[in-house]
Parts: structure tokens; C-alpha cells; sequence
């Protein structure tokens, strides 16, 4: 197999323009997959999500946190 | 101005179902009284994904209603002196929350069927 570096790259659709969705702090199983196993807010680059929806999303994570549906910090990982 | 809020109360779920009875029957009493009630979707008991207050298990309500702006400085008043709340958030309601992934599954065959 030639070096990957020239492998085409899946291009990254923003999951909530697909699906024409806003991010809310109620659809835990939707933003659980924007979370790390930690807890912390995945990054843009990682989830191909827009600018404007990763604004959102992380008003409606710490809105989750803040009522105990998703983990500040999740200790028990080894 | 009226706007749409949505108010997630959280009880703690060790207290028995009918003092949590009466509690939202309080709550949707004020909600009548200072604005126009819409609905309350009871989500009932969940673990916590963190200690709030060393309790584990919590009991939420949802309740959505129609108010002037200064509501949500009302309801913290009504929450604030309450020992049985553990946790209390008002935010504005936002239209089209998918709840689950089984609804976004759903939708494609919906949009089939009308064609």
C-alpha cells in the first residue's frame, strides 16, 4: 500500500446541519458522543461539527453537567 | 414581552412519589397563577452523573410554560428555600429537541411517506 499521506480523507459532515437538529441539553444520547470518556468537550476538528453548532453544543453540555445528566469529570477510568 | 420557557426541576429521589406529587401540583399551582402553564413532562428517576448535595439518585420534572421575563427570577425565588430541590434550571424553550437517536431514524421514512 502506497504512504497514506495521499489517501483521500473522508470529508466531515456537521451532524446537526445533516440532520437538521439544534444541540440540546436533553438529547444525552446525541451530545454523550460529543463527550470524551473523561467528560471533556471533543474538539471541532475531531467531530467535523460547524462553528455555530460547537458553540451550542457546549452551552447544552455544560447545561447537561450542571444537572447531573452528563459527568463534570468521570474518575473511574483506568 | 411573553417567552416560551422551559424550567428542569431536580428532586431528590430518595423522597417518597407522593411528597414529589405534591410538590410539582405546588409548582404547576404558581405556574397557573403567574403564567400561561403548558405542559410538565415527567422524566422520573435517574442516577446522577455527579453527587449533587451527597445524594446519588435524583427525580426530574420538566416543566414548559409561557411568562413575561421576569419569570425565571420568580421561580428561583420558589426554588431557592426548598431542601427538596437539589438542582434547578430555567432556560428558554428551544423547539425541535430530538430526545433520541430512534426519532432521527424515524424521520427519513416520514419524509417517504408524504411524497
Amino acid at each position: 500500500m502506497r504512504d497514506n499521506k495521499f489517501r483521500k480523507k473522508r470529508k466531515k459532515v456537521c451532524f446537526f446541519c445533516k440532520n437538521d437538529v439544534k444541540p440540546n441539553y436533553k438529547n444525552i444520547e446525541i451530545i454523550g458522543r460529543m463527550v470524551t470518556e473523561r467528560g471533556k468537550i471533543v474538539p471541532r476538528r475531531m467531530t467535523g461539527t460547524c462553528s455555530k453548532h460547537q458553540r451550542t453544543l457546549a452551552t447544552a453540555i455544560k447545561r447537561a453537567r450542571n444537572i447531573g445528566f452528563l459527568p463534570f469529570v468521570s474518575e473511574n477510568i483506568r | 414581552m411573553k417567552r416560551k420557557y422551559e424550567t428542569v426541576v431536580v428532586f431528590d429521589g430518595s423522597l417518597p412519589d407522593e411528597t414529589i406529587n405534591k410538590e410539582q401540583e405546588k409548582i404547576e399551582a404558581f405556574l397557573k397563577e403567574n403564567a400561561e402553564f403548558g405542559e410538565a413532562d415527567i422524566w422520573g428517576k435517574r442516577n446522577l452523573a455527579s453527587v449533587i448535595k451527597k445524594k446519588t439518585i435524583g427525580f426530574y420534572i420538566f416543566f414548559v410554560y409561557t411568562g413575561e421575563n421576569d419569570m425565571p427570577e420568580k421561580m428561583e425565588k420558589l426554588f431557592k428555600l426548598n431542601q427538596r430541590i437539589l438542582r434547578h434550571m430555567t432556560v428558554l424553550f428551544v423547539p425541535k429537541a430530538v430526545i433520541s437517536q430512534k426519532e432521527l431514524e424515524k424521520k427519513p421514512e416520514e419524509e417517504e411517506g408524504e411524497e
